[in-house]
């Protein structure tokens, strides 16, 4: 008979999408085996979905996920056949190699039919010719790379930009034309080196996300609430190390959402809405960032419960009346606030919130909040698109520079700061165009000597919905600093969200701006 | 005169790929089953000239279901698509009437070997 060939890469989606729900069964059975041990239903189906994988895997010729799932089903089939229990060591042990199995699934798709190289996929037989494998490998032409790897890369890249703004001095100084030339080339081509890593770091929100319709659905079944939910924007790409920092806070709001905002079916009918709730989230691009949206139809925040909360708390002015969207979204994420129990009951809302705004924090980006009573929720996390480099203005406060992210910046100006200013003060207000602004004087903040005078350079900045001005001694000029790790002070209030070396080697202190405010 | 084929697995993915190989060598797909009692069930409906049967299926299994479809004809003509380190069965499964088996992951011309000496 005439030898056959068979693309496997015509396969992928189907293996893909067939292992994500063998993956969900999986991950469905091991959780009623927690909940019931002696469920021979629930070890059968495991067995069967391990099964499933490890036989499609084979198939593709992907060794690393044939070989984790038949380790699996070996471990289900004596527990199947009673020659083992279930403990909950092992069953600690199966749920977290299902996690395992389910990453290596999704990696396997993004790199040649033979996972390892130098090692052919075995058994895969002489059936499939060479050639074969070779038009999958270039259709397909995926590498693994350790995080780590790139972490490197991406840190030399940074040493590279601050030995280019010493060199950049230097060929200033020479003034040669031949030089400058040939340096701007430098420049450029290590600019879109900078580009290409950053990019290399990047991944689909959708790597994360794709988990999130199944938590969704489990959790409103377990509340008894009909929610059409909706992932968009899943191909949007975001820095890995942000990506695997907000899976949970993400996860966190749209519990919140399922938990307190979307009502329970009898209370939707009572006020004329749809029976079953709506809940997006959604990722887009916009300038520079990347927004996470979690949205949801229902009930919004109830804004005097938590006012009540805040003035009990001392959180709002004493003769606050109402609560924007700002001040709600201050208010709720005051660290401790909103994990209050008694706050928890009378809320209906914010569970923890605080908890994810310092992961966005973390990370360089901030919060925004909408809620309407009666129609919904939105919060959305405006995150950088990488945490390696941050565009900064950089500013000089008496002998000491300071980098200002420019995620927070909104113009520079020119005021006059007021007497308190002058008397020391670090925090007070002014007036701009009208309106109180809050004014941070950041020489006082950080107790580096500083001379007021009457008029000075300002940085207006935008911080969790709030406007405020910094003063500072001078502007520097604006760089892309290239964050290195930095141990805050224990105590007080972290004022820098880490440190940077500049062009010309001086060290600076990025400000975190969110702290600020 | 083409020979027709009933594809049994639980996963969409093995259907597929065994039903591309079977096709590419001019058999016809009558039809598809994913549980060993929709097997059995298609088998009595279609009178395929071949079955291809997995081993572990949802509601009943491939065994089972090769003993009820033998029962039932036993001129039926059943190939068995076992995983690795499934040699055991495999013997249980000739034992229940079928008539060769192919290993996973499928080479096709093995695949096509032994479907056609069952048919041939």
């Amino acid at each position: 008979m005439a030898e056959m060939s068979l693309d496997l890469s015509k396969y992928v989606d189907l293996f893909l999408s067939e292992g994500r729900e063998h993956i969900g069964e999986l991950t469905e059975a091991l959780n009623e085996m927690e909940t019931t041990p002696s469920s021979d239903d629930a070890v059968a189906a495991a067995f069967r979905a391990v099964h499933s994988i490890k036989g499609m895997a084979a198939a593709m010729g992907y060794t690393v996920v044939t070989e984790r799932a038949n380790a699996m089903e070996s471990a289900l089939d004596s527990l199947r056949r009673g020659e083992s229990q279930v403990t909950p060591s092992l069953l600690g042990h199966l749920i977290d190699e299902a996690d395992e199995l389910a990453r290596e699934i999704e990696a396997a798709v993004i790199q040649p039919a033979s996972e390892t190289p130098g090692e052919s996929a075995p058994r895969r037989g002489a059936s499939v010719p060479p050639a074969t494998t070779e038009s999958a490998r270039r259709t397909n032409t995926h590498v693994r790379v350790r995080a780590s790897r790139l972490d490197a890369l991406m840190n030399l890249v940074g040493e590279i930009e601050i030995a280019r703004g010493r060199m950049e001095r230097e060929v200033a100084r020479i003034d040669d034309d031949q030089l400058s030339s040939s340096f701007e080339n430098a420049s450029r081509l290590l600019h879109d080196l900078r580009d290409q890593v950053i990019g290399a770091r990047m991944v689909p929100v959708g790597q994360v996300f794709e988990r999130f319709p199944r938590l969704v659905r489990e959790t409103a079944r377990s509340l008894e609430k009909e929610v059409d939910f909706t992932l968009d924007g899943a191909d949007i790409e975001l820095d890995r190390t942000i990506l695997d920092r907000i899976g949970d806070p993400v996860m966190h709001l749209l519990r919140n959402s399922l938990d307190h905002g979307i009502e329970a079916v009898a209370e939707r009918e009572r006020d004329g809405k749809a029976v079953r709730g709506r809940l997006t989230l959604s990722a887009q691009r916009e300038a520079g960032y990347v927004l996470i949206r979690v949205a949801d139809d229902g009930r919004g925040i109830n804004r005097e419960k938590v006012l009540r909360r805040a003035l009990e708390l001392d959180l709002v002015d004493r003769d606050a009346t109402n609560l924007d969207d700002v001040a709600l979204l201050r208010v709720l994420a005051h660290p401790g606030f909103s994990t209050a129990s008694s706050v928890t009951d009378v809320s209906g809302r914010g569970v923890g919130l605080d908890v994810v705004d310092a992961a966005v924090r973390i990370l360089g980006g901030t919060i925004e909040i909408k809620s309407v009573a009666g129609r919904g929720t939105a919060i959305t996390l405006r995150l950088p698109l990488s945490v390696a480099i941050v565009r900064s203005l950089v500013a000089r406060v008496g002998e000491e520079l300071f980098a200002i992210p420019f995620t927070h910046v909104l113009e520079t100006l020119s005021l006059e700061p007021p007497a308190s200013a002058l008397r020391g003060a670090a925090w007070t207000t002014t007036e701009i165009s009208g309106s109180q602004v809050g004014i941070v004087v950041l020489g006082n903040l950080f107790g580096v000597p500083t001379r007021i005078s009457a008029q000075m350079p300002g940085v207006s900045v935008l911080a969790r919905g709030r406007r405020a001005a910094l003063i500072v001694d001078a502007f520097v000029g604006q760089q892309d600093v290239v964050v290195k790790h930095y141990d805050p002070p224990r105590e007080g209030s972290p004022m820098f969200s880490g440190a940077t070396v500049l062009g010309d080697g001086s060290p600076a202190l990025i400000v975190d701006v969110n702290s600020l405010i | 005169m083409s020979h027709t084929v009933l594809v049994c697995d639980d996963a969409v993915f093995m259907r597929t790929m065994l039903s591309d190989i079977l096709q590419q060598a001019g058999f016809t797909i009558v039809g598809e089953a994913d549980t060993g009692t929709k097997a059995v069930a298609k088998y009595k409906e279609l009178r395929p000239d071949l079955v291809t049967m997995d081993i572990v299926m949802p509601d009943m299994g491939g065994i089972d279901a090769v003993r009820e479809i033998v029962s039932f004809d036993p001129g039926a003509r059943v190939v068995m698509c076992s995983a690795m380190g499934q040699q055991a069965l495999v013997v249980d499964a000739i034992e229940a009437g079928a008539k060769d088996f192919v290993v996973k992951p499928f080479q096709p011309s093995r695949v096509l070997e032994a479907v056609q000496r069952v048919v041939g």
